[in-house]
């Protein structure tokens, strides 16, 4: 009846994640470190002399040695093979342990009349199920993970800065790491970790402390973000709601007016900024109406007869 | 990173990684094998144990391989036997055996040819996970007992039952099923089925009594403490508690008298039965009360009679006093049929009594009381006794004083919404209003997140939550309640042996019974008696006549037969007769005794057949087809043909006749038999009418009657007519006439028995007969 939460972290389901967490923290720190490593050694020796260089023909230099063995190229045989050798028979031990100690997490027959509570999605969409709680299935199920294909697919194409290229560097490609950083880690990730952990039966959110119970009820009252702003006639809300909207939108197009002068800027030119900037938006906005959902109980901002936001 | 001078990493040859990465490639091939073949097949050891352990008993060995039993039809599969070899084999039977490898204790009465376990395998009954060999990693083997995904878990104990009906549906109650047969007593006699519907029982007849005259029946006093307490007025009633002292949740002791949860409580049980007491008396029933203007009043004389004829005419069948007025427990549960009545007269009107007895079905169609066919006298005087009865010093119930504030009028009509009074009683305004509890079909298959926990302590998530759940919930219905969740059940007062066998009753209830194929069908003839069984239990034909007994042989220590006794299975009421001939006569024998056109022309319009009986036998509301179901019962109880049974009289010579008319006036039958249509019979005569055999009795069954009448029924007036020559040796019958028919008993009571088989068709034998008796009497 009430589950607790070791229970839950140690399902077998949830191993993948608990791997994943660690696997990506230090993955991160190597980065940072040998990314700080390598703006170090930017610093003294200019950053141009790197990226001239990188933009010459021949072999590429690391950026952290100073000549040497490592501007020489390595063969592919046997340097690499061997260590992917290696790194198989790592992964096949690994898994046969696995294999042996974990059972296939195998849970009662499937039932459609009688579907499991909570239901939850393999564990790598769980964040974009986690999404349904803050907007409407066409715009968590369809529109999101759309705008996340089309986006990601177009990032050779929004990505001006040539620097920071076959080597660690965060001084180089600050923008783009941390808004990819924020993109995967805090929201991907970080809403899988939600949606696994922190969502319980009736995908209502509990505590680590708290333990899953099923017969938890909680029946939240939500409001429209009109309503807190005392506009309850369904006309003036659908206004007020399309002029957050727009206007939210329109803070990039006012940010163009003011910075297109400056370097970056000028670099995007007016497409490619339109684009970076309504994909970069509109990944902003994740957060920003979780932070309304969660805070001020808005369910939607924007009410019409025919879709809601 | 660091510039140290070194060979760069990726030029590394990583021979010593290589080399302990590849050795545990190995090591972990060879685990996976072990783990396969040895980790994971415990049962091999259980065998080569249990192969030693038949060789200590002298039984062939067992190979040492998977059992297993399959049923795709009823998705059987079971490998039980694997760690359980036994259980279908004798000679595993001794108790000092380790339980897993002994026969099953039921194995003759239950496997074999019943139930093969080739076909059924074990989980069909017994639940469990059959395909199951080993432990699922970290989740222990306890025959799924500790596996939260597994849905069929192991029964423990007497819930096995629970599993028969799935099968055995057509059948009243299921051989050798006797915690699961009582507990759908008990769901009968506590009238569960007025909330709930189920599967595994449907009722003929409606829970409770009609409210539309509650106004006339009852006093508004009585009826706000009956509400608040039934129990208190009337122990054992069947109404249960609606307003049961609280209790806690997590310990399930009671609340303290401090707490607010009593405070709540007794606020509500001040309030509510109050308010529903004044809505029940606002209702105005559509037609006065037949009969409600009871001219005569009550007498010293009339009570007196009234509890003469309350004690001899029929009520003790199904009713009786109770506690209050000094009687004990019942014995049997026939006695309890209908309510107990000590204190009537503080529940009932005059008014409400009178038209109530005159006709039942009048107030209430589906009453399962039956007519009496009393006269106005009669209704008097049992109206004058049953009021009288009462607790010193209580008043008569007067039907006044009713309570018309609209407000708690109101407040009555939500509070008798909420509490589902109209589950059981039929309330004017609520009569679509359906069942008021929650649907038990497929209860046994319920899983953890529908059922209501409240704050009472839950088990560790297994799939064993609702055997717990159950008990709980069923001895205690409002535990469960929790902030927001306000529940309704009321008490039923269970026993905690009705606890635990009304649970095996509900969780019996499953979404997957067998498929249509496997379940038992039973033959006509089988069916008949299940029907006919419902039917005697339904209408309560034990609480007055003897059906079936059991023959106990005492014997001594030589094996000789001393004496045989009967324990009769029912007519309990004859306690209540000072002269047992006059009690309602067993019915062990009705099979083979009555002519079925008769019997059922008597069942439909009962008549006078023994004038100077007390008792009366009552008219049933039957349904169609239910006299003939009930006498299809009573004959094939007796290894009777039904419907068509030929009547065989002994054809006699015209001088045969007058032996047998001799033999007749020998043996003094006209002393108490009267052989006329034409003449009532006088008190003195009791016995019934002669006239009457031939249409009414089989003339096998009178031969057995002459024979040994007070074997067929203890206490009968009827003499011994044939005596034993020797009392030791049954059959050596004797006759006082040796002189007619060369001494033949046999031959004598065939003349006998078709001499009376002529009386009603021949009147004019009849009316000779009555003469030569008369003639004979003046003479003496």
């Amino acid at each position: 009846m009430k589950t607790s939460f070791m229970d839950i972290l140690l399902k077998p389901d949830n191993l993948p994640i608990l791997v994943m967490v660690p696997g990506i923290f230090a993955l991160l720190v190597y980065w940072w470190r040998t990314a700080r490593s390598n703006d170090r050694v930017l610093m003294k020796g200019g950053v141009d002399a790197v990226a001239d260089d990188m933009q010459a023909p021949g072999p590429k230099p690391g950026p952290g040695g100073t000549g040497g063995v490592h501007n020489a190229k390595v063969h592919t045989w046997p340097y690499l093979v061997r260590v992917e050798l290696l790194t198989a028979l790592a992964v096949m031990v690994l898994l046969a342990v696995w294999s042996i100690l974990i059972d296939a997490p195998l849970e009662q027959m499937a039932d459609p009349n009688r579907t499991p509570n909570p239901s939850k999605a393999p564990w790598y969409f769980v964040g974009l199920q986690e999404l349904l709680v803050y907007f409407d299935p066409w715009i968590a199920g369809v529109v999101f993970p759309l705008l996340i294909i089309v986006g990601l697919s177009a990032i050779p194409y929004l990505d001006t800065n040539r620097r920071g290229n076959g080597y660690f560097s965060f001084r180089e490609r600050r923008f783009e790491i941390l808004t990819f950083l924020f993109g995967f880690i805090v929201l991907w990730v970080g809403l899988i970790i939600v949606g696994t952990f922190f969502r319980g039966p009736g995908w209502n959110w509990v505590w680590p402390w708290e333990g899953w119970d099923t017969r938890l009820q909680v029946n939240s009252a939500t409001v429209s973000w009109p309503a807190l702003f005392g506009i309850e006639s369904p006309l003036a809300a659908s206004c007020f709601g399309g002029a957050t909207v727009l206007g939210y939108y329109g803070l990039a197009w006012v940010y163009w007016l003011v910075r297109r002068a400056s370097g970056r800027l000028a670099d995007f030119g007016k497409l490619r900024y339109a684009v970076t900037a309504f994909l970069f938006m509109t990944m902003l906005s994740l957060p920003i109406k979780m932070a309304l959902r969660l805070v001020l109980s808005v369910k939607y901002v924007w009410v019409t007869p025919w879709f809601n936001i | 990173m660091s510039g140290r001078p070194k060979e760069p990493v990726e030029q590394t040859s990583h021979r010593g990684l290589f080399l302990l990465l590849a050795g545990l490639s190995l090591a972990a091939a060879l685990w996976t094998v072990w783990d396969e073949t040895v980790t994971r097949r415990p049962w091999k050891n259980i065998r080569a144990r249990f192969n030693s352990v038949a060789a200590g008993l002298g039984q062939a060995p067992v190979p040492i391989e998977i059992e297993q039993t399959t049923n795709p039809d009823m998705g059987v599969v079971d490998r039980c036997l694997t760690c359980h070899p036994a259980i279908d084999r004798a000679g595993f039977e001794s108790s000092e055996l380790p339980a897993q490898f002994r026969t099953h204790p039921r194995r003759k009465e239950l496997l074999g040819k019943n139930h093969p376990v080739e076909l059924y395998g074990c989980t069909i009954c017994h639940h469990g996970q059959g395909p199951q060999t080993k432990g699922i990693g970290s989740r222990q083997f306890a025959h799924g007992r500790k596996d939260p995904y597994w849905e069929k878990p192991l029964l423990p104990g007497k819930l096995v039952e629970s599993t028969c009906v799935q099968c055995h549906n057509q059948e009243f109650e299921i051989p050798g099923a006797a915690a699961f047969n009582r507990g759908r007593r008990t769901f009968e006699d506590k009238r569960c089925f007025g909330c709930h519907t189920t599967k595994v029982f449907e009722s003929d007849f409606d829970a409770g009594p009609e409210l539309k005259h509650t106004r006339a029946k009852h006093s508004p006093e009585f009826l706000e403490a009956w509400l608040a307490d039934p129990g208190k007025f009337r122990p054992g009633t069947r109404m249960p508690e609606f307003w049961p002292p609280p209790v806690e949740p997590e310990s399930g002791e009671p609340s303290p008298e401090d707490s607010e949860r009593y405070a709540d409580w007794l606020a509500l049980k001040e309030k509510e039965p109050r308010a529903i007491a004044a809505f029940l008396g606002s209702l105005h029933a559509p037609e006065p009360l037949a009969g409600g203007n009871r001219k005569a009043g009550s007498t010293e004389e009339s009570i007196k009679a009234g509890k003469r004829l309350f004690n001899t005419i029929g009520c003790r069948g199904c009713h009786r006093l109770g506690p209050e007025s000094g009687e004990g427990e019942a014995s049997v549960a026939e006695a309890d049929f209908g309510p107990r009545l000590d204190r009537q007269g503080e529940k009932a009107t005059a008014a409400w009594l009178t038209a109530w007895l005159g006709r039942p079905a009048a107030l209430r169609p589906s009453t399962r009381m039956p007519d009496l066919r009393l006269s106005t006298e009669e209704i008097n005087q049992l109206t004058s006794y049953l009021v009288s009865l009462r607790k010193e010093g209580q008043p008569a119930a007067s039907g006044r004083g009713w309570n018309s504030d609209e407000e708690l009028v109101e407040e009555g009509r939500r509070a008798v919404q909420k509490y589902g009074c109209y589950g059981c009683h039929s309330i004017p305004g609520f009569e679509k209003a359906g069942r008021a509890g929650p649907q038990l079909d497929d209860f046994g298959s319920k899983t953890p997140d529908s059922l209501e926990w409240g704050n009472t302590p839950t088990p560790d998530d297994t799939p064993t939550f609702l055997q717990e759940w159950t008990p709980i919930k069923l001895a205690a219905p409002r535990r469960m309640e929790r902030p927001g969740v306000q529940l309704f059940m009321p008490h039923n007062g269970l026993s905690a042996e009705e606890v635990h066998d009304l649970s095996i009753m509900v969780m019996s209830d499953r979404d997957d019974w067998a498929p249509p194929r496997f379940r038992s069908k039973l033959d006509a003839r089988t069916l008949a008696m299940h029907e006919g069984e419902r039917l005697v239990r339904q209408f309560n034909c034990r609480g007055c006549h003897e059906i079936g007994r059991d023959e106990i042989r005492e014997m001594d220590e030589d094996g000789e037969l001393l004496e045989i006794h009967y324990v009769p299975h029912g007519g309990q009421v004859r306690t209540f007769y000072d002269d047992p001939a006059t009690a309602p006569p067993p019915l062990t024998f009705a099979g083979e005794k009555f002519q079925f056109p008769w019997l059922h022309d008597f069942l439909r319009k009962p008549g006078k057949v023994r004038p100077w009986l007390t008792a009366r036998m009552p008219t049933f509301e039957f349904k169609p087809g239910q006299v003939e179901s009930v006498i299809e019962y009573l004959a094939y109880r007796n290894q009777r043909a039904y419907p068509f049974e030929a009547v065989e009289v002994a054809n006699i010579q015209e001088a045969d006749l007058d032996d047998a008319v001799w033999l007749f006036d020998k043996l003094q039958c006209l002393k108490c038999h009267a052989v006329s249509t034409m003449k009532t019979l006088t008190p003195a005569e009791r016995a019934p009418d002669l006239a009457l055999s031939w249409k009414r009795l089989k003339p096998g069954w009178q031969r057995r009657w002459l024979l040994t009448p007070h074997l067929i029924q203890p206490g009968t007036k009827m003499p011994t007519l044939f005596p034993l020559e020797d009392d030791d040796i049954p059959d050596s019958f004797t006759t006082p006439y040796p002189e007619l028919l060369g001494g033949k008993v046999d031959g004598q009571i065939d003349i006998l028995v078709t001499l009376t088989m002529l009386f009603g068709q021949d009147s004019q034998l009849s009316l000779e007969l009555e003469k030569l008796n008369k003639t004979r009497g003046e003479k003496r």
